[in-house]
């Protein structure tokens, strides 16, 4: 359980600071050219910069006077950060076992971890989902698919 | 002459046959609670990538139009609405179905829908060319002023307050700079990565927003619905007596709602239901089972499709998220949004309005003889559902540039995008500043420009007033309801 008011003073500040920065970057970004033709998106910068500013401003000071409160990200805090990292392990993972590896691996385990009882069934549908895929992507579309690039050492 | 090219054009088999796909997947996206018309479109644009320009859109229009009608089967069967926009449908169609009365409310609510549907896409057929041709007057300034009213109309609705929503269609505006200065042609914000040249594509940012952060939130949900539908209970029952007035008033409400920017199917289906319930001289039987009530809402959400796109076709300004989507769509597929549309993509623009009307008579059809069979969709577990549709969110990404770096930049936005939305800011405000920054910019910039500086041509022309005007009254609005609110609470406290 988190305290719904301290995340939004930590984000209210954050935008503060992204106001500033971007402020103060609208000139460094251009000094390169030439002053007329960048004047007008130096102005157009600082003028998000400033409404963002003003903003943030009264986001932090509602934020602070606010009384605190919990905040629940989810009902179920396990499923839920499961599944975060299980998408990060099947991005990472595809750039090196390829697409078809990496889906086979992730399909049974996110189903498995959201609670799919069964195995076989889960097997089946994994491979009938990303056979769909593939057939769709890289067969019909001829989209190149990630290919694995783990055992290029071993095989050259 | 136009419309009948345009005619010939959507009357192959190849493009009858892409809206009817279209159509029945948006049913069956729309019948899943948890899975948003946004979603649909997103996912697709990847896939329809791969088409002609006109079959890649019938199958979006399809989506659009299917999706919006899809959320009422589970609302009025399950009482789960497939949509938000189906909540105020399942307020009376779930009690018609416990009184073995479902086969009425689903027929109310396809003929409705199609009514609204239908009607929406006449109007966006008969003022979509005449405002298309106005959009010509538009100068760099007023085009400026566009994109700051279609980003207030989305801000103003947030429901994490005006401030909240003010942040996020700044984030998105401010996303929108990363990359080439469309000016000076020096790159900016880049953090020295090539990826980032050409600045943020809105795809990944929209499919991590709209789609992961869905599964997310699903992981909460063992299933969807636990109710379960019962076939034989359903029986063909007639018209009710009476009903037309509210399908008419539905069909008006949401059609103009649908043209305001950021009003949406759920304000639409919710105002309509509303006033019917108020009109109606057997009030007490809403809450109950009221056919009048779905109705009115019915006709109103799904009138909003044709209204969303005329800001969107003609202007290039996306209403909505849908309609945001769907301008993704055009652009993948080379089609600029604005008058061009209606000179030079003419054939394939009023293809694309002629496909809604196809898409309206599929839904019609299906919806008056198979939508009990839709409902069972609800019941799909969750864990196939979550598994199946991160895979394609994340091919999806990767299939549009080839790219593992927009794949990583999907998850990103997913993954904040989820913990914003938990804490109040708007997605659509976010999605949305990132889609009219460049017109943003470049409006404000040419105008300075030309006016050497000088700020006072944000105020020179009629139209300029008009939007300006515009703009105000959108933002004023919800601190006159907040104020309003702080008022009714204060008195209510008063009076403990």
């Amino acid at each position: 359980m988190l305290q719904r008011k301290y995340i939004e003073i930590a984000i209210g500040l954050f935008f503060v600071l992204l106001a500033v920065l971007l402020y103060g970057s609208a000139d460094t970004v251009n000094q390169a050219v030439s002053k007329a033709s960048t004047d007008s998106t130096s102005t157009y910068v600082n003028t998000l910069a400033i409404v963002l500013g003003i903003a943030a401003s009264i986001e932090l000071t509602m934020s602070i006077l606010s009384s605190p409160t919990v905040i629940e990200f989810s009902k179920n805090p396990l499923k839920f950060t499961s599944l975060i990292f299980l998408l990060i392990a099947y991005v990472w993972g595809m750039e090196y076992i390829g697409f078809v590896l990496a889906t086979l691996i992730f399909l049974p385990a996110t189903m498995k971890m959201m609670g799919y009882e069964s195995l076989i069934k889960s097997l089946i549908i994994s491979a009938g989902i990303t056979l769909f895929v593939y057939m769709l992507f890289q067969v019909g579309f001829e989209i190149l698919l990630p290919e694995p690039t783990l055992f290029e050492g071993f095989l050259s | 002459m136009i419309l009948l090219d345009a005619l010939q054009a959507v009357m192959t088999v190849d493009a009858l046959f892409a809206i009817f796909v279209g159509t029945v997947s948006g049913i069956i996206i729309g019948g899943m609670p948890g899975l948003t018309a946004t979603m649909a479109v997103a996912l697709l644009i990847p896939i329809t990538f791969s088409f002609t320009p006109l079959i890649g859109l019938s199958i979006m229009g399809g989506v659009y139009a299917g999706a919006m009608y899809g959320g009422s089967i589970p609302a009025i069967l399950l009482s789960t609405p497939g949509t938000p926009a189906a909540a105020a449908t399942a307020i009376e169609g779930y009690p018609l179905t416990q009184q073995g009365k479902g086969g009425l409310a689903l027929k109310v609510s396809v003929v409705a829908s199609f009514v609204g549907g239908t009607f929406s896409v006449f109007v966006l057929l008969a003022i979509a060319p005449i405002l298309a041709d106005f959009a010509l007057k538009f100068g760099p300034a007023e085009y400026f002023l566009l994109a700051l009213m279609g980003l207030t109309g989305v801000v103003s609705v947030a429901t994490g307050g005006l401030a909240k929503g003010i942040i996020s269609g700044l984030i998105g505006l401010i996303i929108a700079l990363i990359g080439t200065d469309p000016m000076t042609g020096m790159t900016r914000y880049d953090f020295g990565m090539v990826e980032l040249y050409e600045g943020v594509s809105f795809m990944p940012a929209l499919i991590g927003m709209f789609s992961i952060t869905q599964m997310l939130a699903l992981t909460s949900e063992k299933s969807i619905s636990n109710s379960d539908v019962d076939l034989k209970s359903i029986k063909r029952d007639k018209m009710p007596k009476g009903i037309w007035p509210f399908i008419a008033f539905g069909t008006g409400v949401g059609t103009v709602v649908g043209i305001i920017p950021g009003e949406g199917a759920t304000i639409a289906a919710f105002l309509s239901y509303n006033v019917a319930k108020a009109k109606s001289k057997l009030k007490h039987l809403f809450g109950k089972g009221n056919p009048e009530g779905i109705a009115a809402a019915e006709a109103g959400n799904n009138a909003c499709v044709g209204g969303s796109l005329v800001p969107l076709l003609t202007l290039g300004v996306p209403g909505n998220t849908v309609s945001a989507a769907l301008m993704g769509g055009l652009m993948i597929q080379g089609l600029i949004p604005g008058p061009e549309l209606f000179t030079k993509h003419a054939v394939i623009t009023y293809g694309f309005i002629l496909s809604l009307f196809i898409a309206n008579i599929v839904f019609l059809v299906i919806g008056l003889f198979f939508a009990p069979y839709f409902a069972k969709i609800a019941k799909i577990p969750t864990s196939i559902l979550v598994a199946a549709i991160s895979v394609f969110a994340i091919i999806g990404s990767y299939s549009i540039n080839n790219s593992m770096f927009d794949v990583w930049l999907m998850l990103l936005f997913a993954f904040s995008g989820f913990f914003l939305d938990k804490l109040g800011f708007s997605l659509s405000a976010i999605i949305l500043g990132m889609i009219l920054g460049p017109i943003a910019e470049n409006g404000f910039t040419q105008a300075m420009t030309i006016s050497a500086g000088d700020s006072s041509i944000f105020f020179a022309s009629t139209i300029a007033k008009i939007l300006w005007a515009i703009t105000i009254i959108l933002l004023i609005q919800p601190l006159f309801t907040h104020y309003k609110d702080r008022r009714q609470r204060a008195k209510a406290m008063r009076a403990e």
